[in-house]
């Protein structure tokens, strides 16, 4: 080779040499290959497309941190906030996020720390595929989660440890807390991403049947809603433990869920080192890569696993967490799990509320889960639940086109108001139940909390609905308010009064 | 082999290979969509190498018409990649050519080519993602044109949120011979191209631009494409291009068309930790 040839080759060289301490290597590696991957996203999209948006809202996060001077970042949160709620939640993308496209500063400051995301975020997606394998029978799946847990492990340089990590690293280094303290909303958000991220594994063990668990799964998807109602009242105030949100898959796999807690820990412990101005810019990457090390180190600040179980105890309760991701809810305390968090906007609510029991949610769409009021001779939450159901059916028998089904859920002297008008139960009939069939099986809805009053034989139930879809060439968007009045008649509930309203919606911002 | 039974084994390979890209096994997937490959739908492609332990099965499609041509041609250029070592992949081609000769356009097998990427670094603050590749065109087949050649490729690809810029260039060693009538290893090649990524969609566009010389003696080609690669279902991503010369060489238009599929086998994974 000529000199001149050589001169631009070695000049290459040393410019490589010099920045070789600011480069990574690429390192990606495929995940463990069975007929169960990407059941989860075939049998729960509204579950699988909504992480892929949790993957943007990570993204975002790093990339805002990063980038924004302290004075602006609030701002800029508070823009992506309203982007992922009103927005990207709600039409998730059918796929992955190519997270270097939305943090792309970020991930050149600290791919290895990407990447460990996300070959933990392969192994929280292949247990969900897992446990969506109808073809496998429990003891198949217990096995093979172990067996796509050793492979995670495998990979020594990436894994998180199996054993848990002390809550002094989350907490009690000098930039801990930072994050949580300066942007308590976004916070929340990553926090109820984490809630759902851990809670969806409970209906999907609890559930027998598929349709058991379509429902369960239904039901958690609705109680994350609920924590982004009326935000950030709902939000848990301290971060998820997958031992107390998932105590079933916690049992099984202690494994998994101590390297999610560990993941999750990891997720605020980077939140705090680019947001603390503790951390320079030209060091953050070097203190980064020092809390992934040890995080992967399973002998250094480690807790034993009897107190790894007890930590979320020691923490405030499951209830300061989110709550639990199935069975009964326990009433928020007055002003909302939030309420003692300083919060602008926050308002406290003079009611306090319980959630029926999510078996009562079967089949029924993306809705809330049912709030009911309490109070002397008011109705329990088996009623409640009976009368959340009938909703659900009525809901289920429009969009099935089941208009015998729609017709035997209304009392004989039902009304329906809508459109300005009042239709009896015939009229109805025959006027306006072919047209509402119609609408309900073009378009998509997407239902918020159900709430449920009873007093004695009479209950009401109250309900928003976003819309949004094409029918006969007409694009809608908009948000419909529905009211129901049910009776009891002997052993059932029966509709008396529906009155629907809707109006347009604002386009996402 | 006569042209008649090249065509057969070519519908054959084709289809076998249209069964495989459509079973359920498990793919990369998901954002295989953002992963430039070479020729697919562009020359140009990425610096990165197919995960480790991942094998990538790809089955494109290519007609191309040049100027003052007796005809065009067809080219199935089914290729497979596995990833050996962490950010190092190897691969293999293989492909068949319905190409013009003096008897009329013939079915025929244009080679063999086996090639290695090795990337250094994924792009930091500094650097772009920077990868060197080698190629081996063996002459087999009757459209595989004369003798071995050995091509040496420097890729670099560099993101700006959405969007990412590639740069190639390639050298061929060895005297100039007749080339293979598809997949030809050019004298030198130096192209760029920019693409950008629409996440919600998972689909990628591309432009690129780039010059190339067939041989020593031929005049330097300057052409430009247009591409997009989308992601089919998780397990699955087409891609398609337009490719069209810039000066008097060069192709009147060429359209590539393909179909890709990534997976593991368990049995080539490591054990317990």
């Amino acid at each position: 080779m000529s000199f001149h040839r050589l001169v631009p080759a070695i000049v290459l060289l040393c410019v490589l040499s010099a920045t070789a301490d600011a480069q990574d290597q690429r390192d990606e590696q495929f995940y463990y290959p069975g007929k169960f991957n990407w059941a989860f996203l075939k049998t729960y999209p509204e579950g699988g497309r909504l992480f892929n948006a949790f993957d943007y809202g990570h993204a975002v996060l790093y990339e805002r941190l990063l980038t924004k001077p302290a004075p602006e970042r609030e701002a800029a949160l508070e823009k992506e906030y309203q982007f992922l709620t009103t927005n990207l939640l709600i039409r998730p993308p059918r796929y992955a996020v190519a997270e270097e496209v939305i943090e792309p500063t970020y991930a050149k400051l600290a791919w290895r720390a990407k990447q460990m995301f996300d070959w933990a975020h392969v192994l929280h997606r292949q247990i969900y595929d897992i446990y969506a394998d109808e073809g496998l029978d429990p003891a198949a799946r217990d096995t093979l989660i172990e067996r796509v847990t050793d492979y995670y492990l495998s990979r020594k340089d990436y894994a998180f440890t199996a054993a848990p990590k002390s809550m002094v690293l989350m907490d009690e280094q000098y930039f801990s807390q930072g994050f949580r303290e300066s942007h308590p909303k976004f916070n929340g958000l990553i926090w109820a991403y984490h809630w759902l991220q851990v809670g969806l594994y409970e209906p999907l063990i609890i559930g027998t049947t598929p349709a058991e668990k379509k429902a369960g799964v239904k039901a958690t998807l609705a109680r994350f809603w609920t924590m982004l109602e009326d935000a950030p009242r709902n939000f848990p105030t301290m971060m998820p433990m997958t031992s107390a949100i998932a105590p079933r898959f916690s049992a099984k796999h202690p494994r998994a869920a101590v390297i999610f807690d560990n993941l999750h820990m990891m997720h605020d412990i980077i939140s705090d080192i680019l947001v603390a101005d503790t951390v320079p810019r030209d060091r953050k990457r070097a203190v980064i890569y020092a809390q992934l090390a040890e995080f992967r180190n399973g002998s250094r600040n480690v807790i034993s696993m009897e107190e790894w179980h007890h930590m979320a105890e020691m923490m405030g309760g499951i209830n300061s967490m989110g709550g639990p991701a199935t069975g009964l809810l326990e009433p928020p305390p007055a002003g909302g799990a939030m309420a003692g968090m300083q919060y602008g906007g926050a308002k406290p609510v003079p009611d306090t509320s319980a959630h029926a029991h999510p078996s009562a949610l079967l089949e029924r769409p993306t809705i809330a889960p049912p709030t009911h009021e309490h109070g002397a001779g008011l109705g329990s939450a088996s009623d409640s639940s009976e009368v959340v159901a009938l909703v659900v059916r009525f809901d289920a028998a429009m969009a099935a086109g089941d208009s015998a089904g729609v017709l035997a859920l209304l009392a004989d002297d039902a009304v329906i108001l809508e459109s300005g008008g009042v239709e009896t139960r015939a009229e109805f009939r025959s006027h306006h139940l072919a047209a509402d069939i119609s609408f309900a099986r073009a378009v998509k809805r997407l239902r918020g909390p159900i709430r449920v009053r009873i007093l004695g034989d009479a209950a009401w139930a109250s309900s928003t609905t976003t819309v949004e879809g094409e029918l006969r060439g007409r694009q809608t968007n908009s948000v419909s308010a529905e009211l129901m009045v049910m009776a009891r008649e002997g052993v059932a509930w029966k509709i008396r009064a529906i009155h629907w309203s809707s109006r347009n919606r604002r386009p996402p911002g | 082999m006569p042209s008649r039974l090249i065509e057969m084994a070519t519908i054959r390979i084709m289809l076998i290979l249209a069964v495989v890209l459509a079973a359920p096994s498990v793919a990369r997937a998901q954002l295989d969509y953002r992963n430039l490959d070479d020729d697919r739908p562009t020359l140009i492609e990425d610096a990165y190498p197919v995960e480790h332990y991942a094998f990538e099965l790809v089955a494109p499609w290519r007609y191309s018409r040049a100027r003052g041509a007796p005809g065009g041609v067809h080219a199935f250029i089914p290729e497979l990649e596995y990833g050996l070592f962490s950010n190092f992949h190897l691969g293999v081609k293989l492909p068949i050519a319905r190409a013009p000769t003096s008897t009329g356009p013939e079915w025929g097998i244009s080679g063999v080519r086996g090639f290695a990427l090795y990337n250094f670094n994924t792009e930091g603050r500094w650097l772009p993602g920077l990868a060197v590749r080698a190629d081996a065109a063996f002459p087999v087949g009757t459209h595989a044109g004369e003798g071995t050649r050995f091509t040496a490729k420097v890729i670099a690809t560099r993101s700006w949120g959405q969007s990412r810029i590639h740069l190639n260039g390639a050298y061929t060693f060895g005297t100039d011979r007749p080339l293979a009538a598809a997949d030809a290893s050019h004298r030198w090649w130096l192209g760029g191209a920019v693409d950008r990524t629409l996440f919600r969609q998972s689909a990628l566009l591309i432009i690129e631009l780039y010059a190339l010389r067939p041989t020593s003696a031929e005049p330097v080609e300057v052409n430009t494409s247009l591409g997009v690669r989308y992601q089919l279902t998780p397990l699955a991503v087409c891609d398609l291009g337009i490719a069209r010369r810039l000066r008097r060489t060069g192709p009147d238009y060429e359209i590539t068309l393909g179909v890709s599929r990534a997976f593991a086998l368990a049995g080539l994974l490591p054990g317990r930790p």
